[in-house]
């Protein structure tokens, strides 16, 4: 679970927060270091003064004029001393005997004065150089001699050669005092210091807390899949065309937690994760995703594994999978839908829906299968979108496309069954009613596509008069008010046409009121409309609609019409049974589906008025049919 | 090792920063160096501070001048009471002024102008049959 868990601004401000000490401490320093390199500069001068001092009053041989004169080493150990101000630690003269060794020619000191011509080995090697080179050396003590900070070594030469060496020390009090110069700016950094690492301390302390909190947020506690809102993050901050998407639910999982308890099915749950991230841990992932009571969504990037690879073996093992609960092993059963997330799509919501839709369909199928989506087209994904299918309506994107119903025996068109398209025009494709008709039904949008259907409509009766038309209905229609009262309001307008005008009813539930149906039809008649029913012989359609409702078509389904090639005897007799029936009853008879010359023969055979089919005639621009 | 152990202690900013009491764990290092040939080496003090510096295996401190090896002397004093006991017995001193008070006085680790001095006397050394090694060369002069 990858996440910036801070935020770049924040860090932002804590980096310049840092550089900003940093500076100030590097400028401080600077300007101390200054400082001190400007004393060790006058010290170096105050030094030469010193030895300007003893050459002018001893003029040569100085370690000679010493020796045995006691009023001189005397005097210039009270000048050396008067020379020591609170700056220096020591001022003291050295002669080099050898190259071993010095002793001491002068000292100002007063306390634990050095006794003239006494021993002193030097730890540096640059007092034999100052006595060498004649030049002025500075030695940074540091902490190797107590109380000293710099000490300076001036050559005392005599007709160009070296006869002693002054050394003096300034002392690390003093280094101290120059130190302190920049105190007030020196505290406020630390003080910034102190601040920033308490600022970090708490942040930190934020981080991790958050870190905590996001940690059970993002997680589902029962499973420990991922959660819903985690996949949402998860697909904002990555690519979605690099990934496959399943979608999983267990079939019946609320039967589990009924059956077995609660606590059984969070265990069901726990182990059903276990087992998925188990199977995607040999490719090194393990992004599942809890989004409903037993529906999870696995995703892996496409490298990693084929889409059919992940779909089968994952439904292979979570289906085999036994689960030992309250002493009873059971297995569970669970639908899967999956597919490769095309490119150019950029809505994980679109996905979801469209692996959701495809989940349903399973499920409707019996449930404990799976199903890949291949080579999913951005299409697929585009007009499953009912945004896409709005903005389609809203720009009147609709074109009716017309399928010739034939007059059986003469095989001439007796009319066209008026078929309705949204219209891609990027793509210059039709997108089927499989995409939107589910999605608008029973919405503002299926009341502006019907609108505009049967002003298309009405435009061919008018533009072909020789002509007559069908168009579908669903019984819901019916029972719309505001379907009903723009129907009216069409079949008015345009009454001079509507007699030459079929609605094919549709329906996928039983009426209840035929009193209703009745009224609806009556209205749609009142201008000269006819009425048909499609589907009949499957689902609701039956034969108490022949009683209860007056209708002058009968559309018989394309089922039975399918069963003619492998099961012709029986259906040829329901065939010509419903048309007796409906022939008895004032009502004519339309077979659907006339795939095949041989159906089409059958037809004639049986007598039936009209045919429609792929044989006959597929759904075409009326123009191809008509000019 | 003892001679690493030596110049570390000898030359590390750290030990110029010590006080006594590292000053008197360099004492011990020395007078190892002193009596390489003796497995165990009797300082004679007389200031009781030294005494648990020198309470190793190789070297003990001790108040018996007839066993001692070397003495340890940081006074005029001290000296004079060391040389009435015993007149041949090696004195190492803590103050550079010992050191021009007596011929016995072999050398002297002590502090001038803040900085640390370790000085041995080669041709004393020499009477008592001490040899040193090369690294302390360059602590050693000939004569005082």
């Amino acid at each position: 679970m990858k996440y910036k868990y801070i935020n770049k601004y924040v860090l932002s401000v804590l980096i310049l927060l840092v550089g900003f000490v940093l500076y100030l401490q590097y400028s401080v320093s600077l300007s101390t270091q200054e400082l001190k390199e400007q004393e060790i500069d006058k010290t170096k001068a105050y030094a030469s003064k010193i030895v300007h001092y003893i050459k002018r009053r001893v003029p040569s041989d100085l370690d000679k004029s010493l020796s045995g004169n006691e009023a001189l080493q005397e005097e210039l150990n009270r000048v050396l001393h008067a020379f020591m101000t609170d700056k220096y630690k020591y001022i003291f003269v050295l002669d080099r005997v050898n190259d071993n060794y010095y002793r001491f020619l002068l000292d100002g000191s007063i306390d634990f004065k050095a006794d003239f011509h006494s021993i002193f080995i030097p730890k540096s090697s640059l007092y034999d150089e100052v006595y060498d080179k004649k030049t002025i050396q500075v030695i940074r003590q540091k902490d190797s001699v107590e109380n000293v900070w710099i000490s300076i070594l001036v050559p005392i030469v005599y007709q160009n050669k070296s006869e002693a060496l002054l050394v003096l020390d300034l002392s690390k009090n003093y280094c101290e005092y120059l130190e302190s110069f920049n105190s007030p700016l020196v505290d406020l950094i630390d003080l910034m210091q102190f601040f920033l690492v308490v600022s970090i301390l708490i942040l930190a302390t934020l981080l991790y807390r958050y870190y905590i909190f996001r940690k059970k947020f993002l997680k589902d506690t029962i499973s420990s899949a991922y959660s819903r809102e985690y996949l949402d993050e998860f697909f904002s901050k990555n690519s979605l065309n690099q990934y496959h998407a399943l979608l999983i639910d267990i079939d019946e999982f609320r039967v589990i937690n009924s059956k077995y308890g609660y606590s059984a099915g969070n265990r069901v749950l726990e182990e059903f994760v276990s087992a998925i991230r188990l199977f995607l841990s040999e490719y090194h992932c393990d992004l599942v995703f809890r989004i409903g009571g037993g529906e999870f969504v696995v995703v892996i990037k496409k490298d990693l594994i084929s889409i059919d690879e992940i779909t089968k073996g994952l439904f292979i093992r979570l289906k085999e999978k036994r689960y030992f609960i309250n002493d009873e092993i059971f297995q569970i059963k669970l639908s899967m839908s999956a597919m490769e997330i095309p490119n150019d799509v950029v809505s994980w919501y679109k996905v979801l829906r469209f692996l959701d839709e495809k989940l349903l369909d399973i499920k409707k199928k019996g449930k404990n299968n799976f199903a890949i989506i291949d080579k999913t087209s951005k299409n697929d994904l585009k007009y499953s979108d009912i945004d896409y299918i709005k903005d389609r309506l809203e720009n009147e994107d609709v074109k009716c496309i017309y399928q010739p119903i034939f007059y059986t025996k003469e095989r001439k068109i007796a009319k066209f069954e008026t078929l309705v398209r949204l219209y891609d025009v990027d793509d210059d494709r039709d997108i089927s009613p499989y995409f939107f008709m589910g999605k608008i039904r029973g919405t503002s949008q299926y009341l502006k596509l019907s609108r505009i259907v049967f002003k298309e409509i009405f435009k061919t009766l008018e533009s072909y008069p020789d002509i007559e038309l069908s168009v579908n209905l669903n019984l819901d229609d019916l029972y719309n008010q505001e379907m009903l009262e723009m129907l009216d309001s069409v079949l008015s307008k345009h009454h001079e046409y509507a007699h030459r005008l079929t609605f094919e009813i549709l329906e996928d539930q039983e009426i209840f009121d035929y009193n209703v149906v009745n009224e609806a039809f009556n209205r749609l008649r009142y201008f000269g409309s006819k009425i048909a029913i499609d589907d009949f012989g499957s689902g609701y359609a039956n034969y108490i609609y022949l009683i209860k409702l007056n209708v002058d078509f009968i559309k018989i389904d394309a089922t039975i019409v399918k069963e003619l090639l492998s099961n012709p005897q029986k259906s040829k007799e329901v065939i010509k049974s419903i048309k007796d029936l409906a022939n008895r009853l004032d009502a004519k008879v339309i077979v659907e589906h006339v795939s095949t010359k041989e159906i089409y023969q059958m037809m004639i055979d049986l007598d039936i008025e009209y045919s429609q089919g792929f044989y006959l005639g597929e759904p075409k621009n009326i123009r191809e049919y008509l000019d | 090792m003892k001679k690493s152990i030596f110049l570390i202690l000898l030359f590390s900013s750290y030990i110029y920063s010590v006080d006594r009491d590292i000053t008197a764990k360099v004492y011990g290092t020395v007078f190892s160096e002193l009596y390489q040939n003796r497995d165990l080496v009797y300082v004679y003090i007389q200031d009781n501070s030294y005494l648990k510096y020198f309470n190793k295996k190789s070297i003990k401190a001790t108040f018996d001048i007839s066993k001692a090896t070397v003495a340890l002397v940081s006074s005029a004093k001290e000296l004079e009471k060391v040389v009435s006991q015993n007149r041949d017995l090696a004195i190492f001193t803590t103050k550079q002024r010992i050191l021009y008070k007596s011929d016995n006085v072999i050398g002297g680790f002590y502090w001038t102008k803040g900085r640390r001095q370790l000085i041995f006397i080669e041709e004393r050394l020499n009477r008592y049959h001490i040899s040193l090694p090369d690294e302390y060369k360059r602590y050693t002069i000939e004569r005082l």
